[in-house]
């Protein structure tokens, strides 16, 4: 369905010159690697999360995906199309929604915003109806599509544009940060309606955000990238499994202990009577599981994995220092 | 077609939000022509006629003008470059539209409400003042022209808007371009007044065909279809509209060139 292969994106930005003689005959060019020789295949019916901090690469990626930008080199292909020559018919099987920028005409009622777009994506009116009724439903917002969209809270926006880009159901659905800014509540929302519309419309879905809890609720594969370059294409629990090198050992205590005699066992990371965290290498755990029951009394004792935040972060330091030599 | 349509009723809804600003709007067009009007007036009480045109004539073309560029260039382009450096136009580089098709029905909007507003205004000026006009003439020849006029203002339009794609100092190109046009396109009077050199060289330049020819065709009283060249200060009306031809489609390929180079090259840092 979306094939990628050997992407890069090099960004040209002007540097301002020495005066307004050279700015204007004379401007030099600075060239940014945005994207550095990119590789993935992504099927139907799947959801991906596009991961890594500012400035990685990600919403490039999704730019390029969806035919906003040119690639300097490389070959992108969506369902046998090339998304930068903008065929009707790519546009009309995808979908764009970004978090920080929408579609919808800020002064009228964001109907007036679904009914262009029924027009221009060229849905039957039945077809449209529904649609439009389906996905109110979903997002609980039937009252909101009537009210002038600037007089509308951030959330609420949110839902309207998530109809706007899906009125006419598309295949394949890019969204980069759908929950920015949003508050915990208006999180889970549209979390469990982008799950519920992936399985009832069998969309492939590709999502960034910075959000880990977005990834982690809907995404069974990863993509993390960093500087432009791949770190990791695969499942999401793999992750864990193969870069992860410590576990949490958490400890509850009997009675209150005194430092020194917790740190026999290994420097804690945390200590809040009656909680004690160490972050243990892997290859140590039973020896340390030894040590606490010789040293320490304790009610409860639970060996966790490292969260996957943790171990993407770790993964980004390290292959950082790697790129970076 | 149903597609712009929807485009054009849309933007029809979204002008009359912001009615004092629509106000003003009609104020600012109502002043646009009564100063030209009144200035011409006095030279007029003077001198009865100027160039080729007596009274009647010139206050003729000033109106015709008026309403003829009322919807040439009636234009909501100013949108596209701010479109561009904010990076909304993306929205619509993801819609199933054709750019240029979806932006002209837009216009198309603004042309309308322009022209209707501009029927009651001029006639009310002319009813006030008591003005006499010609009836217009050569309606066949005149509307191919008009037609002309229309798009080649739009693709220059266009085409000042794309350099936002390169620049984001777009105001500063459009104002000289807005200067320029309000002095050789024939705004304030027809361009067949001024001394014969400097007519010429306007007449190769895309200005007049976007205004004066137009109006020209409309208040001129000889059959254009005959060969004369006394109508049109010594030169064919086939030459004109020939001009006016080529100038249709190189703003056209201009505008397409300067589009797909700018979709090409922009970078849409981080929007």
């Amino acid at each position: 369905m979306i094939k990628v292969k050997n992407l890069s994106k090099i960004y040209k930005s002007p540097v301002k010159g020495k005066n307004f003689y050279s700015d204007l005959f004379n401007r030099q060019y600075k060239e940014t690697l945005a994207l550095d020789n990119i590789s993935f295949t992504i099927g139907e019916n799947e959801i991906v999360g596009l991961i890594g901090p500012n400035g990685a690469g990600k919403t490039t990626t999704l730019k390029i995906l969806s035919g906003i930008l040119y690639p300097t080199s490389g070959v992108c292909q969506i369902l046998g199309m090339v998304p930068f020559e903008k065929k009707h018919g790519f546009l009309k099987q995808i979908s764009f929604i970004m978090g920080q920028r929408n579609q919808l005409i800020w002064d009228l009622p964001a109907i007036e915003t679904f009914h262009l777009n029924q027009h221009i994506y060229d849905i039957p009116i039945a077809d449209f109806k529904q649609t439009v009724d389906n996905l109110t439903k979903l997002l609980d917002c039937q009252d909101l599509i009537v009210k002038p969209v600037k007089t509308l809270s951030l959330g609420e926006r949110m839902k309207m544009e998530l109809i706007a880009g899906l009125i006419h159901r598309p295949k394949i659905i890019f969204f980069d940060e759908p929950t920015i800014g949003l508050d915990i509540f208006s999180q889970e929302v549209i979390r469990d309606f982008v799950k519920k519309y992936q399985t009832e419309n069998n969309a492939t879905i590709i999502l960034t955000s910075h959000y880990m809890e977005d990834v982690k609720r809907l995404a069974k594969r990863l993509l993390v990238i960093n500087k432009g370059k791949m770190l990791y294409d695969g499942d999401q629990n793999e992750i864990v499994k193969k870069y992860s090198l410590e576990k949490y050992v958490t400890v509850t205590l009997e009675r209150k202990i005194d430092e020194k005699i917790l740190a026999l066992v290994a420097k804690p990371i945390t200590y809040h009577f009656p909680r004690v965290v160490y972050k243990i290498d892997k290859s140590n755990i039973s020896q340390t599981v030894k040590l606490i029951s010789e040293k320490l009394k304790f009610s409860d004792l639970t060996i966790e994995e490292e969260p996957i935040e943790e171990v993407i972060k770790s993964l980004f330091q390290s292959k950082n220092k790697n790129i970076d030599n | 077609m149903k597609k712009y349509l929807a485009v054009l009723t849309v933007s029809f809804k979204e002008y009359f939000v912001y009615r004092i600003n629509f106000i003003l709007w009609r104020f600012r067009v109502v002043l646009n022509i009564i100063i030209p009007l009144f200035l011409w007036s006095a030279v007029l009480d003077r001198n009865p006629v100027i160039g080729d045109y007596d009274r009647t004539q010139f206050v003729s073309y000033l109106i015709y003008g008026n309403l003829i560029g009322t919807f040439v260039f009636g234009t909501r382009t100013f949108d596209i470059s701010s479109d561009i450096n904010d990076g909304k136009i993306i929205n619509t580089l993801l819609k199933p539209v054709s750019f240029f098709n979806y932006h002209f029905a837009k216009e198309m909007a603004d042309k309308l409400i322009n022209l209707f507003f501009a029927v009651f205004e001029l006639y009310l000026i002319v009813w006030f003042f008591k003005l006499q006009l010609i009836p217009p003439n050569n309606p066949i020849l005149f509307l191919p022209i008009f037609l002309n006029s229309v798009l080649i203002s739009y693709f220059i339009n266009l085409t000042l808007s794309f350099l936002g794609f390169w620049t984001t100092e777009v105001w500063p190109i459009r104002f000289v371009f807005m200067v320029l046009l309000s002095f050789v396109a024939g705004n304030y009077f027809p361009l067949d007044i001024i001394p014969q050199p400097i007519y010429k060289l306007i007449m190769v330049t895309p200005f007049p065909y976007m205004f004066y020819l137009p109006a020209k065709i409309l208040i001129s009283h000889e059959n254009p279809l005959l060969p004369t060249t006394s109508g049109y200060a010594g030169q064919s009306i086939g030459q004109l509209i020939l001009f006016s031809y080529i100038w249709l489609f190189a703003s056209y390929f201009l505008a397409r060139l300067v589009w797909r180079k700018g979709i090409k090259s922009f970078s849409f840092w981080g929007r």
